[in-house]
């Protein structure tokens, strides 16, 4: 899957492996995208998410709907790379990292 | 099957001096005329030859009054120098210190650079994007954030994806860092669409170089 990035900078594609997704959270300026990832040592309550930085915007119930209809096109057609792109017009990512989480319950 | 995109290795390019390096004795250094030991002298200006780069700047420490004896500690690392360039550390005369009354003379090897992998036979990296699961550049590096566990003690907690840091080198790395994201980003769709076609990532920029790939916590 992919969106566009680089709010207020120098555009590109952001790729966001999809493999694995347990869940997705929205919080303002976020989007988290939470997969089912075992860490083996130390601490079993957390596992691995992309954050998608989204500045100045509170990711909408529509925003969250279309991520998951670019997830399901992508797990029909993989090579397909389909975009996800926000509701408000003209609003693009920041940037995208991954770090750890607590796992979802 | 892991699916690979494929990053051309700079080979010496035009870099930066490393952090924190010494040039020391004689077998490296030459040169610097009548030497006063003493305390650390102020960053000293340098020339290079042949032309390119720039700014680089040297302490002096000396223990007694032969070049054997002077340590010359990087001040500032500069830009634009290549394995092989011939550094001129300017004459340094200012009392109270270590002082040298003729130019210090020593040859770039590659230890005293910022890291560079790429070698004639060795000038491209493979990586693979199957578990990666999104990309960031920063740091002077595009950052590629895997789902794969790993462990980094020096953070709380240690669990961290696995990130390959793919350093490269500009003369003013932002934005041409996200113009180098935008370029990696292309060949990852292009591998993704065509899987084991190995695409090359084509730097837009031409003054961008890959120098090394590190995997890190």
């Amino acid at each position: 899957m992919r969106a566009a990035a680089g709010a207020g900078r120098i555009e590109r594609d952001l790729l966001i492996g999809i493999d694995g997704v347990v869940d997705v959270q929205t919080a303002a300026n976020h989007i988290k995208i939470i997969y089912d990832t075992v860490f083996l040592t130390n601490n079993a309550a957390q596992t691995i998410y992309t954050d998608i930085i989204l500045a100045a915007y509170t990711p909408t119930a529509n925003d969250k709907a279309n991520l998951l209809a670019a997830m399901e096109k992508s797990v029909k057609a993989p090579s397909s790379i389909p975009y996800f792109t926000l509701e408000e017009d003209g609003k693009i990512a920041s940037y995208a990292y991954a770090a750890n989480i607590d796992k979802p319950v | 099957m892991a699916n690979y995109i494929k990053v051309p290795l700079a080979v010496n390019p035009p870099r930066s001096f490393a952090a924190a390096i010494t040039i020391a004795g004689a077998s490296r250094l030459s040169g610097g005329g009548n030497i006063s030991s003493g305390t650390a002298s102020p960053a000293t200006a340098t020339t290079v030859a042949p032309a390119g780069g720039v700014s680089a700047t040297f302490t002096g420490v000396a223990s007694g009054t032969t070049i054997a004896t002077m340590t010359l500690t990087i001040a500032n690392a500069g830009e634009g120098y290549k394995v092989g360039d011939v550094v001129t550390v300017n004459a340094q005369t200012t009392g109270g210190q270590t002082t040298w009354d003729a130019p210090i003379t020593f040859t770039i090897t590659k230890a005293d650079l910022i890291e560079s992998d790429g070698t004639v036979t060795n000038d491209y990296v493979l990586i693979d994007i199957d578990k990666v699961l999104c990309v960031d550049p920063y740091a002077g590096a595009i950052n590629f954030y895997q789902n794969i566990p790993s462990l980094n003690t020096t953070q709380t907690p240690p669990e961290r994806p696995q990130q390959l840091k793919l350093k490269l080198d500009h003369p003013s790395i932002n934005p041409e860092l996200d113009s180098a994201g935008r370029d990696v980003a292309d060949a990852m769709v292009k591998a993704i669409q065509a899987p084991n076609s190995v695409p090359t990532v084509v730097w837009t920029d031409p003054d961008i170089e890959a120098l090394t790939l590190e995997q890190s916590a």
